[in-house]
Parts: C-alpha cells; structure tokens; sequence
C-alpha cells in the first residue's frame, strides 16, 4: 500500500519533470531565436563548459527581476558580469570562475528549479556562450566608468549623505517643475534665460550644498538648474554656453544612477557613470570643449553589472560669467559671436538680416526639404484634427507642407519662400507666395490659421505685431489660430540675446529642429551650416503680443498657452473688441 | 493653384484702394485634378466662396455657372459635381491675377501666384 503510493508518487513527480522540461525546451528555443534575431554573430552558443553564458530570463527585465536572479545566481560563485535589462528577455552572465558556471549551469537548468519573480515563479535558463559580454548589441554605447579619460572631469562619490539626498529631493519636488520635451526642470538664482528678470532667490534648503561646495571649489555658486530624469528621458549633446557661465560646472546626482556621455569634437567618446550622491565637476577641457549628454536609455552597465535607472533629480550648479570668455579652446567659443543691435522702427519692409539670414537661408535649405519625411507636431495636428470638418485652414508659413498633407483641399498654404512652396506644389497642395506681413487674402474669410515657427523670424516687434495683425484679419469671426515661436526657455541652449543667430547644421536639423525631418544625412556636418536669425520669445511675451494686436473692433481671445518643444503656444479667437 | 484658393486672394498692394476685392485671372497652362467627389465638402464650401467671383474665375476657364445658388440647387448633383471639379480638379500651373481697382498683376508660375511685393 504505502510502497504504491511512493511509486505513483515517483511516477507523477517525473510526469511532472517531464511536462517541465518539454515547455522549457520550447521557451529555451523562442529565447534562442530571439537572440539570433537581435544579436550578429557567427556561432552564438557551445555545449562545452564556458565562464560566459546567455541568460534566458523569462521576465520583463525589470529592477524587482534582476535583483531575483541576481541573488540567485550569486549562490553559485563570484559573478563577473551581468546584464539583466528592461524589455529584453534575455542577458548575460559571467562567473569569475569556469567551476561557479558548470555547477550553475547544471543547477539551474534542472527541471522545476523555479525562481520566486513577483509575476510568476518561473525556471530561467543559462547557455554557455563563445560570446564576450563587450560584444553584446544590448550593451553598446552603455559601458560606463568612474574615472574616464576626459581632461578636467572629476567625480566625487558620497558628497552628502542619504538624509541629505532625500531633504533635497524632497524640497525639490514640493516647489513645481516646469516641462520641457524630454525632461523637467526648475530654475534657480541667476535666471539666464530671462534677462532684466529679477532673479529666482535660490531657496535656503540649498544654502549647506552651496557652503560644502565653496569650501570645497572655492566657488559660490548662483545659479542652481534642478532636472527630473524620468528613465528613458534624455538631454541631447551640447555644450553650456562659454559667455554665460564661469569654467567650473557642477552636477549632482540624487535618487538613480545614471551615466552622461562626453563626446569630443574628434570623435572620441565616453560614459561617465554617475552613482546617486556624487558630484561631477566639469572643469576646463571636459567643460568647455567636450560635449555631454544624456542618452534615452533605461539602464547602464558599470562594472560588468547592469544598472536600471530610476527617476533622478539632477542639480547643476554655475556661476554667472560677467566677463568675456578667455578659454583656449577659440574653435568652439561664443566669445565672438556678434552681438545684434536691432533697432525698433514702424518701417515693415524686410531688412537685409531678414533677407540674407531668413529668406536666402530657406530658399537654400529647400532642397533638403523635398525629400524629407512628412511628421506634423502632434499638438498641432490634433489642433487641426480638432476642427470642424470641411474647415477653411490657412497655413501661414507653411515650409514643405507638412501640415497641408492630412486634408489638401481644405488646408490652404502660404511661404515667403518660393523654393519651398515648389515642394508643396509637387505634391499637390494649393499654396499662394506670400509675406506674413501682408497676407493676400481676404478679411474674414478663413476657419482656422496657424502660424508654426514663423513669427521669431521677425526682426522687429512692430512686425511681429503686424503678423498678428494679419492673422485676426483673415479670419472669420469665432475662427480661431495656432501660433508657435521659438522659446528663449531652453535648456539645450542658453541664449544671452533675445535677437541671435542660431547656426543650422543641416546634420544637427535632423535630430531635433522644428523641421523634425529624417532624411538625407549630409556626411560631413561640418560642410552645412547656415545662419538663421530668430527673435526668440520670453515667457508671456507671445501672450502680450496677441493682446495688442487689434483690427477694425476684432481682437484675439486667448484660449490657451503653453510650451511644446522648445516653442511658446498661443490658441487664440477672434472676437468682437468690446472696449 | 486650385479655384478655391483664387477664391480667397486679393489684391495686397499698399497703393491699392481695392483691397478684398476678387482678382481676374488670366489662366496660361491648366492641368486637370484627380480628386475624388465630395458632394459635403462642395455644400460647406459654397457657404465660404464668393459666388461671384467664382462664377468670373469659372468663366475665364470656359465654365458657365449660375449668377446664384439656392438651397434647392444643392439636390441637384450635376451641377454640385460640375462645382466641385472648377474648384478642386483644376489647377492653374501658369497665367497672372490681375488687380481689376489698381491693375496690378501677379504672375503665376509652377502652380504658384507670386503674391510677394514688386519690389523686393
Ligand atoms: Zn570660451
Ligand atoms: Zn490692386
């Protein structure tokens, strides 16, 4: 009796094994495939004992399973690498020793050997690999290092205290941020982004940082830019401005790890790992000739070991320059950039910056246009979508056309320039040669205007009134308009002018102008530059601009403000001036 | 250049005292349209034309069209999709728009109406 029950016992557990093993064999073989289909190599796994393997988890890749396996797996013997990341089923893994891997390997891949993942305890498997972790598609571009070969970059771990850390973030997040594209941020002291704008006292919660880093440095910093980095958020490569700022640079990191790439002008690169608590200061060459960024990544490898990255709040500490830049880097300084003096007159004729750096440049850049994609903002176009159907829309400024495409008979679209408007024509869209300041169009006879990127090509504010002007002046009573200008409120670049030129890499264009393209690649950026004059707006003063502009008792109601990519937005309406 | 946009053009030349007024078009090369009929879209449009202006514009482009349109006129879709093709499947790819108050002109070259001051 009792020698039955053990045998069906026996019998059922290897049923049981059985069952195992065949899905696991059918899982194993979907993780294989995935591997060959993401990876490149010519032999991608072996059957002889390695200290490298492929690790099929199973999981999401998330932080909670990555600390699951990796205790787990540390049970085996010293582990060397290991890369476990979000959205990819499978990683990597080394042991420091050939023995820890066979008897991990022999281990793990035991039928029913489950891991406790907080989705599903669920089996994961290992297979020995020729393959050197470096290798790995998943880990390019995400190797980073303490101490990295960039002259002037120093890193300080532990410069305050976890309490510390947290009094901070804390403080942080009780004052409110403001949303750029990517990231958010908060602008403390010295605002350079608003000239003539008293300065944002900078709280006292920061005052014991701003005392350890004068004893430390020698410098009181005075201007404090606190920024969210949400995992996946990102900053693009850049340099801070010489003119604005003193040489020393200082980040902090709070909450998440994370790594902020350097990048020099020749081409070399780094990824400097940015453990929580640590200071970064960028002095010298590492300031003011290499470029540094954020990529859009969920995790880094530091030591062999895969990091996620949680929400980080990062302060960069500056000290407002007040004298001209003397770096002995020239190639890269704006210490001769001209400054532009415009002077304010009613005469709305184009000048010659307005015809040598707006006109002539569009014309000349029109043939990348022609083959670009077509990728309308989203907030414009669900604006347009918003509509009523069959609605008049006139586009005022209209470049390639990009948003005449979804409705070419009902979208109407106008340019200054003619190259561009060739482009539109090619593709079948109804467009007239015109100039904003003086709309060919009659009086209260279109739905809807927009006016995307246009109005900051103006040189004076009497014709950015005049454009305004022109757009209550087309439409119809109730018809409302879209208008978007290029904010000063930038933390890619800092302007110290509100009247600047901006140089147009065409390579530069494709990741993240408003021309939002992504096509023909020039292979050497430096070939194509081109100067573009802009009059980028403060915060409130495109809101002032559509109060003043009034026509005939019409005047503009404001709808509704805000700031997308880099851009102030007005929605406004036309209605009746009661006063 | 389609109707419906001649339709919405006027004269912007400073010295002109005839502004919002509808500019004669001397048609040079046409091509035909491919646009597919939208009887919604030709209602809704009559409702923003100048009718007589688009009568004039059709008649130099050898199309004849009542001096007026009813309520009534709308069932009748022959002539619904005869306003629909002058407006959306003809495109002016060459000719001139004359001012008929100042008589200026604006030439129309590449499908496109040179609306840009003179002088610049
Ligand atoms: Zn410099
Ligand atoms: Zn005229």
């Amino acid at each position: 009796m009792n020698l039955l029950k053990i045998a069906r016992n026996i019998m059922n557990t290897k049923k049981k094994e059985a069952t195992a093993l065949k899905g696991l064999m059918k899982k194993m073989q979907k993780g294989k495939d995935h591997i060959m289909k993401n990876e490149n190599f010519s032999q991608y796994f072996q059957d002889e004992p390695s200290a490298d393997m492929f690790l099929l988890h199973y999981s999401d890749g998330q932080e909670r399973d990555f600390s699951i396996i990796k205790s787990h797996l540390s049970s085996y013997g010293e582990i060397k690498n290991l890369v476990v990341i979000p959205g990819i089923n499978y990683g990597f893994l080394t042991y420091s020793s050939i023995d820890s891997a066979i008897s991990a390997y022999n281990s793990v891949n035991m039928p029913l050997n489950l891991l406790q993942f907080p989705s599903k305890p669920h089996q994961i498997s290992l297979i020995y690999t020729p393959i050197n972790v470096r290798e790995l598609k998943i880990v390019q571009g995400c190797w980073c290092s303490l101490n990295v070969p960039v002259p002037g970059l120093n890193l300080e771990q532990e410069f305050i205290t976890p309490e510390e850390e947290d009094f901070l973030a804390n403080h942080i997040d009780e004052l409110s941020w403001s949303p750029l594209t990517n990231r958010r941020v908060q602008q403390f002291g010295h605002d350079f982004l608003q000239e003539n704008q008293p300065d944002i006292a900078i709280p006292e919660f920061f005052n014991f940082i701003l005392d350890r880093l004068e004893n430390e440095l020698g410098i009181r910093f005075d201007q404090i830019t606190a920024t969210e980095y949400i995992p996946g958020d990102f900053i693009a490569p850049h340099l801070d401005a010489h003119s604005s700022f003193e040489d020393t640079i200082v980040c902090l990191s709070l909450n998440s790890p994370s790594s902020m790439n350097f990048r020099h002008p020749e081409g070399s690169e780094f990824n400097q790992f940015l453990p929580p608590r640590s200071i970064l200061a960028l002095t010298d060459e590492a300031r003011y000739l290499w470029k540094h960024s954020v990529w859009n990544r969920k995790y880094d490898i530091f030591e062999g070991i895969s990091i996620h990255r949680r929400r980080r709040i990062s302060l960069t500490f500056r000290k407002v320059r007040n004298v001209r830049c003397e770096c002995n880097f020239p190639s890269v300084c704006d210490r001769n950039e001209e400054k532009l003096i415009i002077e304010e007159t009613k005469d709305l004729n184009p000048t010659s910056l307005e015809k040598d750096f707006v006109f002539d440049t569009y014309d000349k850049i029109a043939s990348h246009f022609s083959h670009t994609r077509y990728k309308p903002w989203p907030k414009v176009d669900e604006f347009l979508k918003d509509q009523e159907p069959f609605s008049l829309i006139l586009d005022i400024g209209c470049g390639n056309g990009k948003y005449l495409y979804d409705d070419p008979l009902c979208r109407i679209g106008t340019d200054r320039s003619f190259k561009m408007l060739e482009i539109c024509a090619e593709r079948g869209f109804s467009v007239f040669n015109a100039d904003c300041l003086n709309v060919p169009i009659r009086s209260n006879s279109v739905d809807v205007a927009i006016e995307i990127a246009v109005i900051h090509h103006l040189s004076t504010s009497s014709k950015r009134i005049q454009a305004m002007k022109e757009i209550l002046r087309v439409l119809v009573p109730n018809g409302q308009a879209l208008i978007y200008v290029w904010a000063r409120e930038q933390t890619e670049r800092a302007f110290t002018d509100q009247d600047c030129f901006v140089p147009w890499h065409l390579n530069k264009v494709y990741e993240n102008e408003e021309e939002d393209t992504k096509g023909e690649q020039s292979n050497d950026p430096d070939k194509v530059v081109y100067k573009r004059f802009y009059h980028v707006f403060k915060q409130g003063e495109l809101e002032s601009l559509a109060k003043e502009a009034k026509i005939d008792g019409w005047k503009f109601e404001i709808m509704k403000h805000y700031y997308d990519r880099s851009n102030w937005c007005v929605r406004l309406k036309k209605v009746k001036d009661e006063e | 250049m389609r109707l419906v946009t001649l339709n919405l053009l006027m004269c912007n030349s400073e010295e002109c005292s005839g502004r919002n007024q509808a500019l004669t078009l001397n048609p040079g090369e046409i091509t035909p349209g491919t646009t597919q009929f939208n009887h919604d879209l030709t209602i809704r449009m009559l409702g923003k034309l100048d009718w007589l202006a688009f009568v004039n514009a059709a008649l130099r482009l050898g199309h004849e069209l009542p001096d007026n349109i009813t309520e009534a006129d709308h069932q009748n879709s022959e002539l619904i999709q005869r306003i629909f093709d002058i407006l959306f499947n003809v495109e002016i790819q060459t000719g001139e728009l004359l001012c008929p108050n100042c008589n200026r002109t604006y030439p129309i070259e590449k499908g496109i109406p040179n609306m840009l001051p003179q002088d610049h």
